[in-house]
């Protein structure tokens, strides 16, 4: 079964056309990357997906239900999105950041209970940040910023997971980590989870597939394990210029 | 784990530690505020008047009939415009934002304004018309962020400088031919505001409007609190933005109006509660809205008794919040990174 499938999807601001043409669809616990140069349509995509901008064209489905017709809080429970940078101004306690997750399990009313306080401090331990759940969010480093918000989609236990450049403000060490957990989680409860990247490396390290975007348009998608060195070599010098792509220990590394 | 635990407690400790310092602070003040005034009543009375001893009819008349009524209208305007602010502060994420800043003090001015240059402007008069024109000044902005097609914040900023400019504007022109001696005296005074008038029937008469106001603001809490992300945030955690921060701002509306209808303007309490607030809790939940409110409480009632006894007649209570609220507001300037 098809967890999420996109059809014909044509979106934009202001009447622009940013990307067109787009299909797709991914199985449950599959990593996808969305790979692609500034300017190529990742994050306006990634929008459409997570129901925040509605397509010009097309139609976006969530086990064979439209996102569209959703309301925001089924929406939510089915699609956690995490924005390129965090919008926190003010001093706030990590675990509160977390908690915010919970929203669209709670009634109109509600405030989150103690059973989902211990959850978001389980869920902390998943990226090994719980030693943090009572500091201020606003006092982090960027990179641990990122994990808190990271544990913030994972409370949300969405079955579409996306994730906008989470690994664009973390050190080589947390990149790795944080990939990894993505992934893990993805592959361990069977979510599909959605990613834009910079560096295909990250992407062909942690995801089984890749969606290359050039102009608006899908380039070319495939599977990590159905490629071969020629295919690589033929489809990132298309995008990136001139690169060399070296085999390390089974896995394909691109270098320019 | 443990150690995570202990530094939990201490948390939730250091938080009741600071409501009970503030509710004790607020039941001084509340004293303070009942004794003083041109008939002072010393403490032993109002605690012959509580355990109901016979007391001086004089004493007795003047407890129930200016000095409760007044001290409780404050009180809850400290707490009302506090809250409101830092209500306003988190959904508009400036921490600078007030009360009026979608037009409410504006319209309510308004409606003051007409009742005085028209009906006569008993006092009955100018807290129904200031009411209506609070109200339907954020209603009529409302209205206006409709014509535009971003919904976020920077459009509810615009359409209340808009209202409030117009309201503005209405007011000058109703104070140009308002009769000097009394009507535009009438006009001026009221928004430099006073709790002087202050009667039962005014109290109970807007205490519905104000509960109203606040349970919407207390149901709404974790709302609020998601509001103060971006609204993409906001909407892929499952929240109808829009629609949201519409019921908060009708409910601080409605808290603002109800409260300034019956004193008058009042200037900066929404805006030094708050911040001490934040100052104290190191955060920005509800928490911090309640401790803004008792905090403003705290402050307006200080405020109002030196209103009274400062001089010999009474002064208007802006012009005392705002000798605390400047400074203070260069004192955060000087805070700022």
């Amino acid at each position: 079964m098809n967890l999420l499938k996109v059809e014909n999807i044509k979106a934009g601001y202001g009447g622009k056309t940013i990307i067109d043409d787009i299909n797709f669809s991914t199985q449950p616990g599959e990593l996808t990357a969305l790979l692609g140069l500034n300017g190529t349509g990742k994050t306006t995509l990634l929008k459409v997906i997570s129901g925040l901008l509605k397509p010009m064209d097309g139609k976006c489905f969530v086990k064979e239900e439209d996102i569209y017709k959703l309301k925001e809080k089924e929406r939510a429970k089915h699609i956690s999105y995490m924005p390129q940078r965090n919008s926190i101004i003010y001093n706030t306690k990590v675990i509160e950041i977390v908690l915010m997750g919970i929203t669209p399990y709670l009634g109109v009313f509600d405030t989150p209970s103690k059973a989902h306080r211990e959850l978001a401090y389980e869920i902390l331990k998943i990226v090994g940040m719980e030693s943090f759940s009572q500091k201020n969010f606003l006092h982090l480093s960027e990179g641990q910023k990122q994990l808190i918000i990271i544990s913030r989609s994972l409370i949300q236990n969405a079955e579409i997971m996306l994730f906008d450049e989470p690994d664009s403000a973390l050190d080589f060490t947390n990149k790795h980590m944080v990939l990894s957990k993505i992934k893990e989680v993805v592959s361990r409860d069977n979510k599909c989870g959605i990613i834009t990247l910079h560096d295909p490396n990250y992407a062909l390290s942690y995801c089984d597939n890749i969606i290359i975007l050039n102009e608006g348009r899908i380039f070319t998608q495939f599977r990590k394990q159905e490629v071969d060195r020629a295919f690589l070599y033929k489809t990132f010098t298309h995008i990136y210029g001139k690169i060399e792509v070296l085999k390390h220990k089974e896995k394909f590394v691109i270098v320019r | 784990m443990n150690k995570v635990k202990v530094s939990k407690k201490e948390n939730h400790d250091r938080m009741y530690l600071q409501y009970l310092v503030a509710s004790v602070l607020l039941g001084a003040a509340f004293i303070i505020s009942i004794a003083v005034g041109r008939y002072p009543i010393s403490v032993s009375d109002i605690i012959d008047i509580i355990i109901g001893k016979d007391i001086e009819p004089m004493t007795k008349s003047i407890f129930f009939t200016l000095r409760i009524p007044r001290t409780i209208m404050v009180l809850i305007a400290g707490i009302g415009l506090s809250m409101a602010g830092s209500v306003y502060q988190t959904i508009f994420k400036n921490p600078l934002a007030t009360p009026d800043i979608i037009g409410v003090s504006s319209g309510a001015n308004l409606g003051a304004a007409i009742a005085i240059s028209f009906f006569a402007g008993g006092t009955l008069s100018i807290a129904v018309f200031a009411f209506i024109g609070g109200i339907g000044a954020v209603f009529i902005a409302l209205a206006l962020t409709r014509i535009s097609k971003d919904k976020g914040i920077t459009t509810f900023v615009l359409a209340g400088i808009v209202i409030g400019s117009m309201a503005q504007g209405m007011i000058m022109l109703l104070k140009f031919f308002a009769d000097p001696e009394k009507q535009l005296a009438a006009i001026d005074f009221w928004s430099m505001g006073s709790f002087a008038g202050i009667t039962s029937d005014k109290l109970i008469s807007i205490l519905p409007f104000f509960f109203i106001g606040v349970l919407g603001l207390i149901f709404l809490r974790w709302k609020i609190n998601i509001l103060s992300l971006s609204d993409e945030e906001g909407k892929a955690l499952g929240i109808r933005v829009g629609f949201v921060r519409i019921c908060v701002v009708l409910a601080a509306t409605l808290v603002v109006a109800s409260i300034v209808s019956v004193s008058g303007l009042i200037t900066f309490i929404g805006l030094i509660g708050p911040h001490i607030a934040r100052m104290l809790t190191k955060r920005n939940d509800f928490h911090t809205t309640i401790l803004s409110g008792l905090i403003g409480a705290i402050i307006l009632l200080i405020a109002d008794c030196l209103a009274r006894s400062m001089a010999s007649s009474e002064i208007p209570i802006s012009i005392l919040t705002t000798f605390i609220g400047a400074p203070f507001l260069a004192y955060l300037m000087g805070r700022l990174k």
